[in-house]
């Protein structure tokens, strides 16, 4: 199991996005819906008219845990969060949340959230996201 | 549509050994588990004309047991791909492919757990190579299998106490099997001071890592009364797939996943009865809650009441509803896959002959999981041909 994320043909824009800090993700023209994973097929209307767009990176906390065990691949020591997030645009995602204190308390169900990136270790620049606080 | 009773188990066992088995691979577990079962079935390798095998390379699996099968089913999705292929055999066999099907199973997920497996996650270029694997952490199968729970608990108040109860019950089924690894009885306080594996999950509410293997024969009912076994009739069976990879973000509902419902509803419509019908039932539980959103999802009790209907002792021993009655995955066995033990475990109830019987019973529903939130099947046998 290779872990380092290798972009293929239809989701190498989204990794050149993640390089220059922007969240882009496809929209289908025919049925106006953002989806994710990165595909040239729309997942709801099987059309092939889909394009990239750069998204607010606004979101909202669905779910998660906050994982015991230490991740040497980005040399992450515990506990951090492994975290389903809900983009503003409508897809669902796995992240993590930083900037955050990494306890039940503090990471809230429904909590706003915006984008955020981080490198770890040797990896390429990751989409995270942080506590949106006041900005809205 | 197939009449339900069709079709019946006629042999099933285990590998000799379940546990620690540090002198097999998952092939030599596969092949045991295989041979037990022909032995149970009083058949030969040459009376098989149909062999399913998930994980493993079914074309090695058909050489090594001297098998030339006219059909052959490898669907490797996960857990539950064993209740898939006992789907997939008995149409097969329904449309003549073949009369005799094998199903076998066998997982080194302990001794020799860093050797190859045909349901590897995390392929380069994979979806969950790129999306999920980077953030899921070093134990990803509670990580990802996690992820619904921690809104579970704040939508409908689940408590961490009737999370632990999952395991207590449990452990109390497992304390009647001589073959289970955790036989002592535990306790909510004890559950919940067992060390945090990924909040809310500790390790009291996560399954074992085992070594097992073990397979299954299937043919027509017609022919069942010729073994020397009691037959196990199928009654119905259903089967969904929302997504593949890893994680359960991209699930339509993950708090109430439709393949969950779409299965439950067609086993239940296939087999033609209704939830009180149900004596025995085996939810595959790879962690404490799998069994909780398994209950609701299939039916059993309305969303948001799977935690106090367990804390109620419904599913223990004496229950009105005897669930993972081998001690499940937390307590009896787990070796990755655990969807055939699950079933073995209902054949041996339907027979008669499981270490903690739950007397008088006469249905059991098998529901198993496959990847993490990805896929998921059902059957439902009898031990009365209907
Ligand atoms: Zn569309």
């Amino acid at each position: 199991m290779s872990l380092l994320p290798r972009a293929l043909p239809e989701t190498q824009s989204f990794w050149d996005g993640a390089e220059s800090e922007r969240l882009r993700i496809q929209r289908c023209a025919d049925c106006g819906r953002h989806y994710f994973p990165p595909a040239p097929v729309c997942p709801f209307c099987t059309s092939r008219e889909v394009a990239w767009e750069d998204l607010s990176g606004r979101a909202t906390l669905y779910s998660f845990v906050i994982t015991a065990s230490p991740w040497p691949l980005w040399n992450l020591a515990p506990p951090f969060s492994v975290a389903t997030i809900a983009l503003e645009e409508g897809p669902r995602l796995l992240s993590t949340v930083v900037d955050c204190e990494q306890t039940p308390e503090a990471l809230k169900i429904d909590m706003p959230l915006v984008a955020a990136w981080r490198t770890f270790g040797d990896g390429p620049k990751l989409l995270c996201f942080r506590p949106a606080g006041d900005v809205s | 549509m197939i009449k339900p009773g069709s079709f019946a188990i006629v042999g099933a066992a285990e590998s000799t050994d379940i546990g620690t088995v540090p002198h097999l691979s998952s092939t030599g577990l596969a092949l045991d588990g295989a041979v037990n079962a022909l032995n149970d079935a009083g058949l030969k390798a040459s009376d098989i004309d149909g062999l399913a095998v998930g994980h493993l390379p079914v074309g090695n699996m058909a050489q090594q047991l001297g098998i030339y099968p006219r059909w052959v089913d490898g669907t490797s999705i996960g857990g539950c791909s064993w209740i898939y292929h006992l789907r997939s055999a008995i149409a097969a066999i329904n449309a003549g492919y073949c009369s005799t099907v094998l199903i076998v199973y066998g997982e080194s997920g302990r001794s020799h757990a860093t050797l190859p497996n045909a349901y590897d996650v995390g392929r380069p270029g994979s979806i969950e190579q790129q999306f999920d694997i980077a953030y899921a952490g070093a134990n990803l199968s509670a990580t990802l299998f996690g992820q619904p729970l921690a809104r579970y608990m704040a939508t409908h108040g689940l408590t961490e106490a009737q999370l632990a109860m999952v395991a207590v019950a449990q452990r109390e089924w497992a304390a009647k099997n001589p073959r289970a690894k955790l036989k002592t009885p535990t306790s909510v306080d004890e559950v919940l001071a067992s060390p945090m594996i990924a909040w809310p999950i500790r390790r009291a509410m996560t399954c074992l890592v085992s070594d097992a293997g073990g397979a299954m024969i299937v043919t027509s009912a017609e022919r069942a009364r010729d073994f020397p076994t009691r037959p196990v009739y199928v009654l119905g069976s259903g089967s969904a797939m929302e997504n593949g990879g890893c994680s359960p973000a991209g699930t339509r509902n993950p708090m109430e996943p439709d393949f969950i419902r779409t299965s439950g509803r067609e086993a239940f419509a296939s087999a033609g009865l209704t939830h009180a019908d149900i004596d025995h039932l085996m939810i595959y539980d790879a962690f404490a809650h799998n069994p909780i959103f398994g209950l609701e999802g299939l039916g059993f009790v309305p969303t948001g009441e799977a935690g106090g209907f367990i804390e109620a002792g419904h599913t223990r021993p004496g229950g009105v509803l005897p669930m993972n009655t081998n001690g499940g995955g937390l307590a009896y066995a787990h070796s990755g896959a655990y969807g055939m033990l699950c079933m073995l475990e209902a054949v041996r109830q339907m027979r008669g002959q499981a270490a903690a019987q739950v007397s008088g019973a006469r249905t059991s529903l098998v529901h198993g999981w496959g990847g993490f939130w990805s896929a998921c099947a059902t059957v439902i046998f009898a031990n009365e041909r209907p």
